[in-house]
């Protein structure tokens, strides 16, 4: 076999899908798309009507059982707010990452290190999260007791809470462990791309 | 852009370049993954249709973001195999039987696509691009390599390429 038969079959239709082929590919395509948006726009949805509904819940439940006392009991609109401060901040990332797309105007190589360069920040935005639970730990009790100290919960239902949100921010942080070790094999791999070009 | 512009412009690049995604796609995965890349190609052309400024050449750019998608790729960590494939259960995919030289020519085409997988990444993305005669320079520019870089990796990978195709096809005639 010669380079004159290989580059003979190149050029040849047989390397180029069939009008019928490229319309089914294109009609998969279409319903990708479609879906990729109906799915994305179902998780918005989700997660903030879950939040809104927790958020009212336990707004009404302070409410009722009495007048409000910023003073003494700052760490629960904390521990209110963090929930959506995260929300909001994952929700943005999604976008980004939505819309993200390697330049290019510039060449694969280039691109290869920018995702390397954006594997390490992810991780590095991992430990900083891991960070941020580690700060609410101390919020959450500070929540809880002076819920107790202005007698709006009971030692029993504290204690329910507590292992509740206890159980919630472990598995989140296991989430995130999880998330930061499936980025580690990516940056070897693209580590290894990113040599190819040097 | 407007969302009209997009379309239009998505839908005239693969109209003009029908071969590229589908030459990329077959060099970097096969049986069910190909389908995924090929769907991971589409969709990354898609995105970048917003940040095609008309500086380069449109098959340039589209080569650019193939061979990134591909390059890139990460086998198996896609969900759009389940859609591909819940599609395709809908359709009959059978494309008709070669027979002459059409036939011979999927026979070549099989034999060099399953060599050309073999080869580190890089190094398919050059054969890609040297065998659609994609110019030294245009390569460099796409791949970021220097042209020197280019001329030699080509001539090592297409010598190796060819001794294997020959072993192979003289030990199974």
């Amino acid at each position: 076999m010669s380079t004159d038969d290989l580059h003979h079959a190149w050029k040849s239709p047989a390397n180029r899908p069939s009008p019928e082929a490229a319309a089914r590919e294109r009609a998969a395509f279409v319903l990708l798309l479609q879906r990729e948006y109906r799915s994305f726009r179902f998780w918005v949805i989700r997660a903030f009507s879950l939040l809104a509904v927790i958020t009212i819940g336990l707004g009404v439940s302070v409410a009722s059982k009495g007048s409000f006392d910023v003073k003494g009991e700052w760490a629960v609109l904390l521990l209110l707010a963090l929930p959506w401060v995260g929300a909001i901040g994952f929700l943005r990332r999604h976008l980004q990452h939505r819309r993200a797309h390697p330049d290019y105007n510039q060449s694969v190589a280039h691109s290869v290190r920018a995702l390397l360069d954006a594997n390490r920040a992810a991780q590095q935005r991992s430990r900083m999260l891991l960070g941020l639970f580690a700060l609410m730990a101390p919020v959450l009790a500070v929540s809880i007791w002076q819920l107790q100290q202005v007698g709006k919960a009971r030692p029993h239902e504290a204690a329910s809470l507590a292992t509740v949100m206890a159980v919630v921010m472990v598995l989140s942080s296991l989430g995130v462990y999880w998330q930061s070790r499936r980025l580690r094999p990516e940056e070897a791999w693209l580590t290894e791309l990113a040599n190819e070009f040097a | 852009m407007t969302s009209a512009e997009h379309h239009a412009l998505f839908d005239r690049w693969m109209a003009d370049h029908p071969g590229i995604l589908h030459r990329v796609a077959n060099a970097f995965a096969e049986g069910a993954d190909r389908s995924d890349l090929l769907q991971e190609l589409m969709l990354a052309v898609w995105k970048a249709v917003p940040a095609f400024k008309g500086v380069s050449k449109a098959s340039t750019f589209i080569y650019r973001v193939a061979h990134n998608a591909a390059l890139t790729w990460k086998r198996g960590h896609s969900t759009y195999r389940r859609h591909v494939d819940r599609f395709e259960a809908l359709h009959v995919p059978d494309e008709p039987a070669a027979a002459g030289s059409d036939g011979r020519d999927r026979e070549v085409l099989a034999l060099l696509y399953a060599e050309i997988r073999q080869l580190p990444p890089l190094d398919r993305s050059l054969l890609l691009l040297h065998f659609d005669e994609v110019p030294y320079a245009e390569i460099a520019d796409v791949l970021g390599l220097t042209e020197t870089n280019v001329g030699a990796r080509l001539t090592r990978t297409k010598q190796r390429l060819v001794a294997t195709l020959q072993t192979k096809t003289h030990s199974h005639p």
